[in-house]
């Protein structure tokens, strides 16, 4: 995605697209999720957009608040957010 | 201390041999009620093998499938009538009655208004998306009047029940209600549920836009999340509404709360009164 934040790192692990940025990890999965689009809607700072298919991916993860919300709301168990100790 | 992530909390009861994703469609409520009853749980630190789930049919239903608790996924409207029992047989279990709409209210009414009579300790939880959605969008008894469904293609015209005032007016001790749109609101509320000793009553609020959704001009799953996020209302706000603004409105946590005893109890209390030993049941565990 072109709208990627320069410190956002992207990659596959164990079925997860995991993004990155030293301070907030989000790992989305790939099997669970239904691309329903919760998640992206209701975020409070907008980290998510849809790709094509319309599987979330993080597009702006230095606006991660850690706040859960896309957490609790996915009906599937497929996007977890962990911030990551300093 | 670094906060347990939450999704870890929840996979950890999930059965780990089965299939993800889950049967239910994209963006049902469905899986977020899983999620915060399977988080109040953990809150409150229930041992996985004292704890019963119990579910009829519907799309709901398939919940204790996913569970890995105690369960038992039984007949169309009778999850209460095998819950009662094994509360009856086995006190000392946490049990927890999964249902939705039509399973609860419908085809099981006469169970439901019947154990929250006698105030046995089960938790109810009623999955609401005030259709038939397994079966192809019938309307049920929450559908509200003037919506549509499959059988009602020119508008519902009965009157809905009000789950919680079903619940309340037959004798239930701990009525509650929000919608999935507030995951983390509804998880307090179950957890509130299970621990109250009696019958607790939780109406989630949920959303089914496969069948619902489209007969009702809903765009999305989102559109209904929206519309739930709009239309929730909590009691103490609602309660200073305008009649005609109540109306449009639903209310949402604690909406009642009493004292009352409770039916294994009291059934304890005439056997010890008769002389019997009581907690046949519990001490032969």
């Amino acid at each position: 995605m072109e709208h990627h934040d320069e410190d956002t790192h992207a990659k596959e692990e164990g079925g997860f697209l995991v993004f990155e940025n030293g301070k907030i990890t989000i790992r989305i999965s790939e099997t669970c999720c239904k691309s329903c689009g919760i998640c992206i809607e209701f975020c409070p700072t907008k980290v998510l957009e849809p790709r094509d298919d319309g599987f979330p991916v993080v597009v702006a993860i230095s606006k991660c608040n850690d706040c859960k919300l896309c957490e609790l709301r996915c009906p599937d168990f497929a996007i977890t957010v962990e911030k990551v100790a300093d | 201390m670094p906060v347990a992530p939450v999704t870890k909390v929840v996979t950890g009861y999930l059965r780990p041999h089965k299939r993800f994703p889950s049967v239910w469609c994209a963006g049902c409520g469905v899986g977020i009620v899983m999620g915060a009853f399977l988080r109040a749980v953990n809150s409150l630190g229930i041992d996985r093998n004292k704890i019963v789930v119990v579910s009829g049919i519907g799309c709901t239903s398939r919940m204790p499938v996913y569970l890995d608790f105690c369960g038992l996924h039984t007949t169309h409207g009778r999850a209460i009538a095998f819950a009662t029992g094994i509360k009856f047989a086995k006190p000392e279990l946490t049990v927890v009655v999964i249902m939705g709409d039509g399973d609860a209210i419908a085809i099981g009414g006469n169970h439901f208004i019947h154990a929250a009579r006698r105030n046995i300790d089960l938790t109810a939880i009623v999955v609401n998306n005030e259709t038939y959605g397994m079966t192809g969008g019938q309307y049920s008894p929450t559908t509200p009047q003037g919506s549509s469904g499959s059988t009602a293609r020119h508008g519902n015209i009965e009157p809905p029940f009000d789950i919680c005032d079903l619940a309340r007016a037959s004798g239930a001790t701990y009525v509650a209600r929000e919608a999935v749109y507030n995951a983390r609101r509804l998880e307090t509320l179950i957890a509130g549920g299970i621990k109250k000793r009696g019958f607790s009553l939780i109406e989630a609020v949920s959303n089914c836009y496969t069948v619902y959704g489209r007969y009702n001009d809903f765009k999305s799953q989102i559109d209904m999340l929206r519309w739930q996020k709009e239309h929730a209302v909590p009691i103490q706000s609602w309660q200073k509404l305008p009649p005609e603004e109540k109306n449009s409105k639903f209310s949402t946590g604690v909406l009642f709360q009493k004292d009352a005893p409770e039916y294994v109890d009291e059934y304890d209390k005439l056997i010890e009164r008769l002389g019997g030993k009581t907690g046949g049941a519990k001490s032969e565990s």
